[in-house]
């Protein structure tokens, strides 16, 4: 059997052997001791940068969850690792989310990250719970928050919140962080930053963040963390400095996306070269 | 009355609320800031209600379903037994945390959907493999591009080789930058265009079909 | 191996949705109807319980002709929706739409322009010749190349000449756009494989730790 014979089969591999390929590579690396380190990339450092110019501003900063089950994979480590940072460092939080789906995942991590850092709700941290017309109540938050907020995600009244009676409107945050797996990083650009003018730091799904370099150019998004490789890095710059005592979920998940990136990379290498030697091999056989 | 209530009225609210939400942008007196302020307020209870019709046509749909016995109608009743329990749960217990509603959500909606988007890379892997040849000069372009981003997100790659690790950053800093940029400005110039001629009646919108 | 319940069923159902791999079947069509079903009822309550509720019921309960009477206009708003569904007065819904629509198009003009347009713009053009020289290549590959790729969508005019060339160029740039997006897509859509392959080796089979 000759390499174009071969080729020409392996390309028309059923499909299930191709998932069976890619379900094998994601497999394999859990089971072996290795783990990698990525390095941070240019990205990955200004968003570290600014949360750290943002932590050592002591304003309180907001941050905005949006997320659901379908890229918790991608995005809990990202948040897990934010809030860790934050959160070793005493910094007042509050929370919001624009998405339905966010609300309750988000309250059993600050369920957890309360009992870690011994946090007090509503003088460390408050939640506001979910709000609707996204990019209207981020304009809206730019002169008052507690207009679109009558209570908080338990129900008490805004007032009756410490932390809330500093919070007043975006004005008197340090920075808006937006972990998003959708497109409200641009939302809170065009209604938020734009108006209003503070710092925005965004971490976001990598089917999401290519689109978000053009911000992140013009200083309108001020770090960018793309995707799960990236929340690798995010960790490992944490765990470097001593703010958390192992990598989380992100890093154990480099070894099987280098694998799997690997291997589709292979196959569409084989699918390319089986068309190029089938067109050479037809073009061949055309001539008189 | 139907002319002046159906067409003629929602096209005047539209074109003076229109030019007062853009105006307002620009002029920080409260005169034209604390109307700005009621009408955002509104927009929250509005979503909601609108949402609760789309639920309500939702299970209009599937309960017509049942009762005419059409194709597939058992999982019909799948669903609005299950629409029916979370929502139960949701209005009796509440939604905090500790109730049995955060725990469906938690061990049933969330694996689900987690699961039904990791298909996808399955999907992707199987159309790249079938899919993705160089045929054309703007798909080697892409297909290059795309080589060298992967390979540059690959730790041991990026360790061995640097300036792939180099090259892909370079590629999305810059050539990605000004390709996202195009469209975004196109999308922009494109947004403001149809919205300055929806306000002034200029285009056919579902405000004026049919008069 | 977990001996949690919920965990167990988080798994099957999980298994159940890759059973669609091998191919389309009942377990999986039912499956798919379980998550609509509960998604939904997830929905009407968290706007219920976090929306409805607090921002327009208890205001307007607590105080009708109080501070908070602007509210019913959002009351007046939703009947009026509603009159989409009676044959008789369904042109008032569009009183309704027009205040929604008249809303989101007046906004988006000014900051469209601002954060779309103007800002982008700025960046553009902000060529940084103290730069480096990867910088200085790098700025001027972004002017050019965002140049280029706009005027491959000026399909008023046809694409022959400086413009055509320029089209031609601009194609490519969006093809390396392009390129970038895809094998980030790859990259995102692995991890998602990732978070579920993890829950079911560690969270319920307990094989890694």
């Amino acid at each position: 059997m000759n390499a174009r014979t071969l080729l020409a089969r392996l390309s028309r591999l059923d499909r299930r052997a191709v998932f069976a390929a890619i379900a094998v590579v994601v497999v394999l690396p859990f089971l072996s001791p290795f783990e990698l380190r990525a390095k941070p990339s240019p990205e990955t450092l200004a968003f570290d940068a600014a949360v750290e110019k943002a932590i050592a501003s002591g304003k309180p900063l907001l941050v905005d969850v949006d997320f659901g089950p379908q890229t918790m994979a991608e995005m809990e480590p990202m948040l897990l690792a934010l809030l860790d940072r934050v959160f070793a460092a005493k910094c007042k939080v509050v929370f919001v989310t624009f998405i339905t789906e966010a609300s309750s995942p988000l309250r059993r991590y600050l369920e957890k990250m309360e009992a870690k850092h011994g946090l007090v709700y509503g003088e460390d941290y408050v939640f506001l719970g979910y709000a609707s017309a996204y990019a209207y109540t981020m304009y809206g938050m730019g002169t008052s928050i507690g207009a679109y907020f009558h209570a908080d995600d338990r129900g008490t009244k805004i007032a009756e919140l410490p932390l809330m009676r500093r919070v007043k409107s975006l004005k008197d945050v340090s920075a808006v962080v937006n972990i998003a797996a959708n497109s409200f990083p641009r939302f809170w650009v065009q209604y938020g930053v734009a108006p209003f003018g503070f710092d925005l730091i965004v971490g976001a799904t990598a089917v999401n963040a290519t689109d978000y370099y053009p911000y992140l150019q013009t200083g309108q998004i001020k770090g960018l963390l793309a995707g799960g490789r990236a929340a690798a890095e995010y960790e490992g710059l944490l765990v470097d400095r001593g703010i958390l005592p192992k990598a989380g979920d992100a890093t154990r998940g480099l070894g099987s996306q280098s694998l799997a990136l690997a291997v589709i990379l292979a196959f569409i290498a084989i699918g390319n070269a089986a068309y190029f030697l089938g067109r050479r091999g037809g073009a061949k056989g055309a001539k008189p | 009355m139907k002319r002046i209530l159906g067409y003629r009225l929602p096209a005047a609210l539209l074109l003076v609320l229109g030019l007062f939400m853009a105006i307002q942008y620009y002029v920080p007196h409260p005169l034209v800031q604390r109307p700005k302020e009621l009408i955002l307020q509104w927009k929250q209870p509005i979503n909601a209600y609108i949402i609760f019709l789309a639920i309500g046509g939702l299970v209009a749909m599937h309960v017509r379903r049942v009762l005419k016995r059409k194709e597939r109608w058992g999982y019909s009743v799948i669903t609005l037994a299950s629409a029916a329990a979370m929502t139960f749960l949701g209005l009796a217990y509440g939604v905090q945390d500790d109730t049995v509603f955060a725990d469906w959500f938690a061990y049933l909606v969330t694996p689900i959907e987690a699961t039904m988007f990791s298909l996808l890379a399955f999907f992707v892997a199987s159309a790249a493999f079938r899919a993705f040849r160089a045929r054309t000069v703007g798909a080697t372009i892409l297909l290059v591009s795309a080589s060298i981003v992967m390979l540059g997100m690959i730790p041991t790659v990026q360790d061995a080789i640097p300036p792939l690790g180099d090259a892909a950053e370079f590629l999305l800093r810059y050539p990605n930058t000004a390709a996202k940029r195009a469209i975004m400005v196109g999308v922009a110039l494109g947004a403001i265009s149809v919205s300055l001629k929806a306000i002034f009646g200029i285009d056919k919108t579902i405000l004026t079909k049919g008069e | 191996m977990s001996g949690d319940p919920y965990i167990w069923i988080a798994a099957l159902l999980t298994l159940g949705v890759f059973s669609f791999l091998v191919e389309d079947n009942p377990v999986f069509c039912a499956i798919e109807h379980l998550l609509v079903g509960l998604s939904t009822g997830y929905m009407f309550c968290v706007y219920w319980h976090r929306v409805f509720v607090p921002e327009l019921v208890k205001p307007l309960w607590e105080s009708p002709l109080g501070a908070e009477a602007h509210l019913w206009v959002v009351v007046a708003i939703c009947l009026l929706w509603s009159c989409k569904y009676i044959e008789r007065v369904k042109d008032l819904a569009k009183i309704a739409l027009a205040f929604w629509l008249a809303v989101d198009l007046g906004l988006a003009i000014p900051t469209e322009m601002d954060a779309g347009v103007i800002a982008q713009v700025m960046g553009t053009i902000d060529v940084r010749f103290d730069g480096t020289p990867v910088e200085v290549v790098g700025d001027l590959v972004l002017l050019f190349g965002t140049v280029a790729a706009l005027t491959y969508f000026i399909f008023s005019k046809a694409h022959r000449g400086v413009l055509g060339a320029s089209a031609k160029v601009g194609t490519w740039v969006i093809m390396i756009g392009f390129g970038a997006s895809f094998s980030y897509t790859i990259l995102s859509r692995i991890y998602l494989l990732i978070g579920r392959v993890l829950f079911l080796l560690r969270d319920w089979l307990g094989v890694v730790g």
